[in-house]
């Protein structure tokens, strides 16, 4: 379990007029689940990234457990993202994606083994393993997707629009289970998406970014304040922290 | 449905159907000439190698006989090129796979400096024809003391090579998602691990592809043998076709058996690799103009 701060952080991509991400500030409480909600081109896949160390801020900070990792590769900073599209990697059977990351840090293979079994069996695609990920339907590839990323027990699940490629049914059940499932492991997760329905049932927290220099912070059983007057708040503010 | 109904259905269904009738028999005819066009010179290959007194033309052999794929072994020394084509194709082969995998990557997928500019640079060498540079090649080749030297045989073909096959494999690059090495990186991988174990894999049809190109290229190139061997000990299959082509007399007096004979070793090697690596190599040959 882990903190999370993103400290007046900001980003602007070259080919791009305006700063995708500006200024934000945010912090994410050790073990809680917060949901970064907003339109597409926010900025809110960015923010994701720059936690994962896909990309680099222009400026700000950005601390795990009070340290700050924005110098760090990804590789080195425990951070396990699932993708929109999963990422599977498709020359491997489902065994083979679940223990890489295992592989890499040199694991014997009992113990890989043990891990995979116990991670496939909590998410009950057991019977998937021996399989190709373009043998399996969306929902199963996002199954394998979650495991690959429980799987190394690392200090922050970060979830971009993982649901958005389920049919409905399927997402409104994986919803359940994903909060079930981030409640039992109590790991810290920041989930994006653009879907209000999927943030007030997931999250214990909700970011609301607007734009890439608006965004508002609430308790996720509370309604968000009216637009008009979270703006006439902000204005009274300095601009600082956020939190509910 | 009544029975008058039922046959005007038949009737309007039969229409197209002779259309393509008589397209598929033109695509047909034209597809039979063009085969024809490109296997009779294997007919010759193949009916000269086996006849002890072959002819310039096709004729079946009266009496089929090994003794030209003797000789090509017994008096030309025809073991020792193959062995020297099959050494410097290969060699050539591996060094244009790990230097074409690394340039395409880094072209594909790298920001730095003067990318663009390189890019095209690169792309430019490729329109050079090979004979102008002949010259400079082997004076630099003189000089660096790689004349009659296997060293010089793979550098310089794998160099020849490298712009095309840079291009053609920085294509099946970009087709590969980079979702697919990010995810990679953040399991724990530096940037070349994940090269190795996760992208390159993914574009193994474009390195199958590159590996293919690159030896059929160096197996049958002349022009740069010519230039810089001039050894017996080093002889590849191309020279030994030229000097098979010069014995006695010049060219009036071609042993046009030891010649075909010496054709079919040459083609039959890389119809065979090509046969079993034809579904990758297919596969890859789509993909470039498809997306992977």
């Amino acid at each position: 379990m882990s903190r999370v701060e993103y400290a007046d952080v900001s980003k602007r991509f070259p080919t791009q007029d305006r700063a995708a991400v500006d200024r934000l500030t945010l912090d994410v409480a050790d073990g809680e689940f917060l949901v970064l909600l907003g339109p597409s081109g926010c900025g809110k896949t960015t923010a994701l990234r720059m936690l994962a160390g896909l990309e680099h801020p222009d400026r700000g900070d950005i601390l795990i457990d009070g340290a700050s990792v924005i110098r760090l590769e990804p590789k080195d900073r425990d951070v396990a993202l699932v993708f929109q599209s999963y990422a599977l990697y498709p020359h491997m059977s489902v065994r083979d994606n679940i223990q890489y990351p295992l592989r890499v840090r040199q694991l014997s293979a009992a113990e890989r083994g043990r891990k995979v079994e116990r991670v496939a069996e909590l998410l009950g695609i057991v019977n998937l393993l021996p399989r190709r990920p373009a043998q399996l339907s969306g929902g199963e590839q996002q199954r394998v997707a979650l495991a690959r990323a429980i799987v190394r027990e690392p200090r922050v699940f970060l979830m971009d629009e993982p649901l958005s490629n389920l049919d409905a049914k399927l997402r409104t059940h994986t919803r359940t289970e994903l909060k079930a499932l981030q409640q039992q492991l109590g790991v810290t997760t920041i989930f994006v998406t653009h879907d209000q329905a999927e943030a007030m049932t997931m999250s214990d927290r909700i970011a609301v970014l607007e734009r890439a220099s608006r965004w508002r912070v609430a308790r996720a059983h509370r309604r968000l304040a009216p637009r008009r007057a979270a703006r006439g708040r902000r204005r009274r503010r300095p601009q600082g922290r956020a939190a509910a | 449905m009544t029975t008058r109904a039922a046959s005007r259905v038949t009737r309007t269904a039969a229409a197209p159907r002779g259309a393509s009738w008589i397209e598929a028999l033109a695509v047909h005819v034209v597809f039979v000439l063009v085969a024809v066009f490109f296997l009779v010179p294997f007919l010759w290959l193949f009916t000269a190698a086996f006849d002890a007194n072959a002819e310039a033309y096709i004729r079946f052999p009266a009496q089929p006989t090994l003794n030209n794929f003797v000789r090509i072994f017994t008096e030309h020394d025809f073991g020792r090129a193959l062995a020297n084509s099959v050494f410097v194709a290969g060699a050539t082969m591996l060094l244009d796979v790990v230097a074409v995998a690394l340039a395409g990557y880094s072209l594909s997928r790298l920001e730095w400096r003067f990318k663009s500019w390189i890019t095209y640079a690169v792309l430019l060498l490729q329109t050079m024809p090979l004979s102008a540079t002949m010259v400079p090649i082997y004076g630099l080749a003189r000089a660096l003391g790689l004349r009659n030297s296997y060293l010089g045989l793979i550098l310089i073909h794998a160099a020849i090579e490298l712009p095309f096959l840079i291009w053609l494999m920085k294509g099946f690059f970009d087709n590969v998602p980079r979702y697919l090495e990010e995810a990679a990186w953040l399991d724990g991988r530096s940037k070349l691990r994940a090269l190795a174990e996760v992208v390159l894999p993914v574009a193994r049809n474009g390195i199958g592809v590159v590996a293919g190109l690159s030896f059929l290229a160096a197996w049958a190139e002349v022009l740069m043998m010519i230039i810089l061997i001039d050894t017996q000990d080093l002889k590849t299959v191309p020279l030994a076709f030229y000097e098979a082509l010069r014995t006695r007399g010049g060219y009036t007096e071609v042993q046009y058996g030891i010649v075909a004979a010496m054709g079919v070793l040459y083609a039959v090697p890389v119809m065979a690799i090509f046969l079993a690596t034809r579904r990758m190599m297919v596969r890859g040959l789509i993909a470039t103009s498809r997306g992977l």
